[in-house]
């Protein structure tokens, strides 16, 4: 069955992408945008790994599996598109914007948290670790979309536009932590079917809302 | 007998590098970007040995979740050192990269080739000639791709190369999980499929073979 | 009033027997919790008068020490008692940190004693104990487990089910003998609970070197092996793996050794499939013995003076489930253990003797009253050579022996059969002769004893075809009789010599063991059967093998290294080079060698955007 749930979230993530693809990289588009179709490319193949392993071995490796890479890889580029280009728009760096940046981090060390707890009630094992890994990658993008999200809007509505896709991508995020407990522990079926139907959501979402949001820069 | 994949890589790399002193500047680049992707190959053939070993010879195991790893970091090497020490342009990178991963599946389709020997056929060199050489390929170009930013923008480059690797290696660890298992056909088309529109989209922003710059 | 009366009467006596079932309910649960027995105290003593006084003082000990060491002065024993309540849950070996310290999940862990493990040679630490809940379920049993270097990396990974290695503070398997560089003793520990008496699956697994074939047993999947090698070549080495399970329906019922002869002939005759009206192949994956389903466990015969596959079935119909298993390379066709083993006393790696003996109590007690032992499989070796007076029938010599052994443990175990060559087997082959699907009938009459009858059917097109074969060849099936011309050879030689063969001993729980037949019925034609042999992952085929990999050189490998450091120095020079420039644009110089230098420097990064822009 979980088979059937890892390919709704390739079919989402590649659909999401396939627009995103055909939106933003037939002409020339700002990088940002690129960076979070890539991100949600790169969810699409690590899904798609996932699937294929259900399919061939029936059954996914403890402990380190290359699918991982697939979350890790997506958040990667969420974070890099926020924190290379984004941010040093919205954040000059000023101690204005200090209170901000230090609920932002709220995001992170929630992350932080369940993981520690993950830890002392499994213990430290390959697949904790992994886990971990997993989390720091999602806990450093959170940190930036939480920032975007609650920042004031000193570059005319730059960041406001895309408030809704920060929003989007936080939820992601956890509900990404949401299918680790749901594995971790052993949670009922019909659980991991919401878990799964809200990321098939927040990925189709992805790209039309951040379309929209990147529309206003323009206009 | 032991050593044949040190004859095939000598005999590849010293025929590709007669070429050298007479080829230009451009050409002369690919050819050497070929002949590390060979030796890359080498290197990574006896690393992937002993982590077989390691894994006790689950050879299924390590080819969907250890080897991409070490592969596409390897190959990664040369490029971030070229990228970091001569030149980052990225018309001139990603080209070099391409030319990299192809020097890469030469030698390893040579090494499979002498290793199977008497099962090999006809279809199984298309399929190598294709699969192999266009997989590693386009995951060599992902990752330039991420790395032509290492001296224009700090910050998407280490992230951004990061995301690449991560992507490049699942899709690596794809193409591997497809041809080893009933779906080998759908795991030979993955990588023509791909290649088409990369090729699309990279002739369109004016990249060429050999690092000719139309825009 | 009289209403309000009576309601406060119904009140009274809800709330009465509300009371009585709170009350009652927990009292009842407790008494039968009670009745576990759990490890509640442990302790270690050394030296030479340690096993006297501790049983002097009502501890169980274990004979065997945690030192492996002639030296009665310096060995260190393990004592425990066992009672109702308060049980210990995890037992650590940690270096002595004092009376008690905390692990990262905050259980509390009590010095059991300060003395150490491996006394003398200075390397084992203090066993530590919690009665902490969380550190799992509660111990009912420990064990002692010896081995040497070799068998050090296959303790771990064979050892599960209930039966665990004690391990260090680290989470890394304790080696008491640490400071013995050859040998490793072990301690396991048996958790409630976790009870799998009966054997499931079994995999035959060969390998040029036994802890290589161990370890692949385990990567199989099979938790336990059995510690005898069952091939006849002296180059390989033949285990039987196997996995154990909680659910009798589950067991395997018997086990039967087929040889590779017999089952091509099965193979070589042609079944002619009713629908289609076409004759074809089957392969012998399944077979029927006796009405019983019997499948086979591997695609590739075990070496035997007669090469022979292993079948086994589930079926109820073959026998009861099977909780052990011990093979052997014996001159004997009888089980000398067999006493032994009606004791309870069985080794086999990973099944420790305090798990044996915490099997369920119903299994335990029919261990002792119950000494139903069948021995089958006696496949002779390729080097035996017979002698005339070792020329006796199988099922005499075994029979004759089960009586013996029978009698000196329990008079109430009837002896059991084991061979094809009883009466009441060839009634049951022939009364299953199907008389209006017979289509083919090879018939050939035995010198010595009766005729027996292999019916080879198909299921799926339900034809039976029924093939006769000679004793000769009947008794390769499952005893390997000996020869009549080696025996006619030793007689004539006048040598007495002796008989090797390979024992597979099964026992089972209980009693009733049905007689059991080597007279193949019926093989059944479903070729989608498969054979219920593992295969390791790393023998998929590959055809299109993903990934490099090399021969096993380092050459590759150094002149990588040498390449990449000669790069990092190439560009550490460089680096320095392209520094030196910038210091000579430094504001100070003319504005001729400046413009001479920024030529220079855009001359080297031609195409280059501009490094020092978005440095």
């Amino acid at each position: 069955m979980f088979l059937y749930l890892s390919l709704a979230l390739t079919v989402s993530a590649g659909i999401g992408f396939g627009y995103g693809l055909y939106r933003f990289f037939r002409n020339k588009s700002a990088l940002y945008v690129q960076m979070i179709v890539l991100g949600v490319g790169c969810t699409m193949l690590g899904r798609l790994f996932t699937t294929l392993l259900y399919l061939v071995n029936g059954e996914i490796n403890e402990g380190f599996n290359v699918g991982m890479l697939g979350i890790i890889g997506s958040f990667l580029f969420f974070f890099s598109a926020n924190f290379g280009q984004m941010d040093s728009i919205v954040d000059d760096g000023s101690p204005k914007f200090r209170k901000t940046r230090i609920i932002a981090l709220a995001a992170p060390l929630t992350v932080g948290l369940i993981w520690c707890a993950l830890a002392v009630i499994f213990g430290i094992n390959s697949s904790s670790v992994w886990i971990g890994i997993e989390m720091l990658f999602l806990a450093l993008a959170s940190y930036f979309h939480l920032k975007h999200l609650i920042i004031d809007d000193v570059s005319h509505g730059l960041i406001r536009s895309i408030r809704s896709y920060n929003l989007l991508s936080l939820g992601y995020a956890f509900l990404c932590i949401m299918e680790v407990l749901a594995e971790c522990f052993s949670f009922p079926f019909f659980c991991s079917l919401i878990i799964c139907v809200l990321e098939c959501a927040v990925l189709l979402a992805f790209v039309p809302v951040l379309e929209r949001g990147v529309k206003k820069w323009t206009t | 007998m032991d050593n044949l994949t040190y004859i095939v890589f000598i005999a590849m790399t010293v025929s590709l590098a007669l070429i050298l002193p007479l080829a230009e500047k451009k050409l002369r680049r690919l050819v050497i970007f070929m002949i590390v992707g060979i030796f890359s190959c080498l290197f990574v053939s006896e690393l992937n040995n002993i982590l077989l070993d390691s894994f006790h010879n689950d050879v299924f195991y390590v080819t969907t979740t250890i080897t991409p790893v070490t592969e596409e970091i390897v190959k990664m090497l040369p490029i971030l050192y070229f990228a970091i020490v001569i030149n980052d342009d990225r018309h001139i990178l990603i080209p070099n990269a391409f030319a990299l991963g192809v020097g890469f599946a030469l030698l390893e389709n040579m090494v499979i080739l002498i290793q199977n020997i008497e099962t090999v056929t006809i279809l199984w060199a298309f399929v190598r000639g294709f699969g192999s050489g266009l997989v590693h390929g386009i995951c060599t170009v992902m990752v330039g791709w991420g790395i032509s930013y290492i001296k224009k923008r700090r910050k998407f480059f280490f992230c951004g190369t990061f995301a690449l690797l991560s992507a490049a290696i699942i899709y690596h660890a794809i193409y591997n999980l497809l041809v080893q298992s009933e779906y080998q056909y759908v795991g030979i088309l993955l990588p023509i499929l791909t290649y088409i529109p990369i090729v699309y989209l990279l002739r369109k922003k004016g990249i060429k073979p050999g690092g000719v710059s139309e825009t | 009033m009289n209403q309000q009366l009576k309601y406060r009467r119904i009140i009274a006596i809800f709330l009465a027997v509300l009371l009585t079932a709170v009350l009652i309910i927990p009292t009842t649960l407790s008494v039968s919790a009670a009745n576990r027995l759990f490890i509640t105290e442990l302790r270690v003593e050394a030296g030479e008068e340690a096993v006297t006084s501790l049983e002097a003082e009502g501890w169980s000990v274990f004979m065997s020490g945690l030192n492996i060491t002639s030296d009665p002065a310096s060995q260190v024993y393990l004592a425990y008692k066992l009672n109702t309540g308060s049980p210990y849950t995890n037992v650590i070996v940690s270096p002595d940190v004092g009376d008690s310290f905390t692990d990262e999940n905050g259980i509390v862990y009590q010095c059991v004693s300060h003395v150490d493990v491996d006394e003398g040679n200075g390397g084992g630490g203090c066993l530590y104990a919690t009665r902490d809940q969380r550190a799992g379920s509660p111990l009912v049993g420990l064990d002692v487990l010896r081995g040497n270097n070799e068998s050090n990396k296959v303790l771990y990974p064979i050892t599960n089910d209930g039966a665990e290695i004690v391990r260090t503070q680290e989470g890394a398997p304790a080696d008491l003998e640490k400071g013995n560089g050859t040998d490793v003793v072990y301690l396991a520990q048996i958790r409630d609970g976790i009870v799998r008496p009966y054997i499931r699956e079994i995999g035959v697994i060969t390998d040029t070197d036994k802890w290589n074939a161990v370890y692949t047993a385990a990567e199989r999947g099979y938790n336990y092996y059995v510690d005898g090698d069952i091939d006849d070549s002296s180059e390989t080495y033949t285990i039987i793996g196997y996995e154990r399970t909680a659910d009798p329906a589950e067991a395997i019922t018997n086990i039967t050794a087929v040889s590779a002869k017999t089952v091509q002939s099965l193979e070589d005759e042609q079944i002619i499939d009713n629908r289609t009206g076409q004759a074809g192949h089957l392969a012998a994956t399944a077979i029927s013995i006796s009405g019983a389903e019997y499948v086979r466990i591997s695609s590739q015969p075990v070496d035997g003076k007669e090469p022979y596959y292993i079948y086994r079935t589930k079926d109820t119909k073959a026998g009861n489930p099977i909780s052990m298993l011990y093979a052997e390379k014996t001159e004997q066709k009888q089980n000398y253990l067999f006493g032994t083993w009606a004791n309870g006393y069985f080794f086999s790696p990973g099944v420790t003797t305090a798990y044996t003996y915490s099997m369920n109590e119903d299994l335990y007690t029919t261990l002792w009253g119950d000494q139903t032992v069948l021995t089958k499989l006696p496949v002779q070796l390729k080097d035996s050579v017979t002698s005339s007076d070792t020329l006796v029938d199988p099922t005499e010599v075994l029979t004759k022996e089960k009586q013996e052994s029978t009698t000196d443990n329990s008079s109430e175990v009837k002896p059991v059969s084991t061979t094809a060559t009883s009466a009441r087997t060839q009634q049951e082959s022939t009364t299953e002769i199907p008389s209006e699907t017979e289509q083919e009938s090879i018939t050939a009459s035995s010198s010595e004893t009766e005729q027996e009858s292999i019916t080879a059917s198909s299921s799926e097109a339900e034809q039976e075809i029924s093939i006769e074969i000679p004793a000769e060849e009947q008794s390769e099936i499952a005893s390997e009789e000996p020869s009549k011309e080696q025996s006619e050879t030793s007689a004539a030689d006048g040598t007495d010599e002796t008989i090797r063969y390979i024992n597979l001993t099964m026992l089972t729980p209980r009693d009733g063991l049905p007689e059991t037949t080597a007279s193949i019925t019926g093989m059944l034609g479903d070729p989608s059967v498969p054979y219920v042999e593992r295969t390791q992952r790393s023998n998929r085929v590959n055809k299109f093998q993903a990934s490099v990999f090399g021969t096993g050189g380092v050459t590759a490998l150094i002149a990588g290294s040498v390449v990449m450091v000669m790069a990092v120095v190439a560009a550490v020079l460089i680096h320095k080079k392209r520094a030196a420039v910038t210091l000579s644009e430094k504001p100070g110089e003319s504005g001729k060698s400046k413009a001479t230098d920024h030529k220079k420097k855009s001359k080297n990064l031609k195409n280059s955007k501009n490094s020092k822009k978005y440095r």
